[in-house]
């Protein structure tokens, strides 16, 4: 209960305080290269060794962890938000 | 006589338990996302009575707020929408206003060299995605499956500004109540009118590895972040929340996640 009054006020002190933010997802990536710059090359070189290896060789998708969902996944975001 | 009365018995007794014990999963909503994870299926033993525990244990969860992530230049594999049109249906899932295309429609999303089929798309009001906490009005979801279930689901940020056609569209013919409305309204569109206007067999995108937003929340969902919003209008958006309000999961923890972009 307290963690969601918590995360209600959280939420509706985000709303009420600031506006959406301008443009779309690439203003998140501005603000990060601003932010980063400095150490950026070393801290890259440590956060890609932290990396899983599958986003540092590919961004191809992989297949979803619940291995019981996959034969029905299509029906089952076709009749539900997923 | 007796021994037939009861033979009927247990058979009666035997198919209630069998329609109980195949009974839908458990409902949730947007209430208590947090919880979600704590949904109980009195019907399975457990741990399979927990079918939402992902929600709550897993470690690579949607949506996240880019403004705490670490962005990593790489070379990303070349993005293109390759939609069409369709007869689409119009969906109302209980959760979100939906659009699902045709059954073996041939758009998807190209990923390099290899395509995912375009399964549907649905809309969040405010934002699933947020930076530094702060949402858009709005977020389009496009799911894409593989039949051997590998999962992408292009996110776009809804910004207001222009009112949008497309979206028009849907919000005039989605159903009131959560049903699938029929494929005879005729209706076409193009997903990719719902894209942003640039190049769509170049898009630009920023990419993580996440869950599914909704439960059961189910991990190894590749996720792209298209750069650039669209835009709808105030009245459309009311419009929107009219269907549904507050839509959206809080952002999850990183857990040491990048964003990938490309240099």
């Amino acid at each position: 209960m307290l963690t969601k009054l918590f995360f209600a006020a959280l939420l509706g002190v985000s709303l009420s305080c600031f506006a959406a933010p301008e443009g779309g997802f690439k203003a998140a990536a501005d603000t990060a290269q601003k932010n980063q710059s400095m150490a950026e090359t070393k801290q890259q070189s440590r956060l890609k060794s932290l990396l899983p290896e599958t986003q540092q060789d590919s961004t191809a998708p992989q297949q979803a962890s619940d291995d019981n969902q996959k034969p029905s996944m299509i029906d089952y975001c076709r009749k539900h938000t997923c | 006589m007796e021994k037939n009365f009861l033979s009927s018995l247990s058979a009666l007794f035997c198919l209630c338990y069998a329609a109980h014990a195949v009974s839908a999963p458990p409902h949730w909503d947007y209430d208590d996302p947090a919880a979600w994870w704590a949904l109980e299926d009195v019907t399975l033993p457990v741990p399979l009575s927990y079918p939402y525990a992902e929600c709550g244990v897993g470690q690579h969860q949607s949506p996240v707020d880019l403004g705490e992530a670490q962005f990593v230049s790489k070379n990303l594999n070349q993005l293109a929408a390759e939609y069409g049109t369709d007869t689409i249906t119009f969906f109302n899932s209980g959760h979100a206003v939906q659009v699902n295309t045709s059954i073996g429609y041939p758009g998807g999303l190209k990923v390099g060299e290899e395509t995912l089929p375009l399964i549907q798309f649905h809309f969040h009001e405010p934002s699933e995605h947020v930076i530094n906490g702060q949402h858009f009005p709005a977020e389009a979801h496009f799911v894409h499956i593989t039949e051997d279930g590998r999962i992408a689901v292009l996110a776009v940020a809804i910004q207001l500004g222009e009112a949008h056609s497309g979206f028009q569209t849907v919000l005039d013919n989605t159903p009131v109540v959560g049903e699938e409305r029929s494929d005879d309204t005729g209706i076409q569109l193009d997903p990719a009118a719902f894209l942003p206007q640039q190049d769509h067999s170049n898009l630009e995108y920023f990419t993580l590895a996440g869950s599914l937003t909704t439960p059961p929340c189910s991990e190894g969902v590749q996720w792209y972040l298209l750069a650039d919003p669209i835009t709808i209008s105030e009245a459309q958006l009311e419009q929107f929340k009219s269907f549904y309000s507050d839509n959206a999961r809080l952002a999850q923890d990183l857990n040491g996640r990048a964003i990938l972009t490309s240099p």
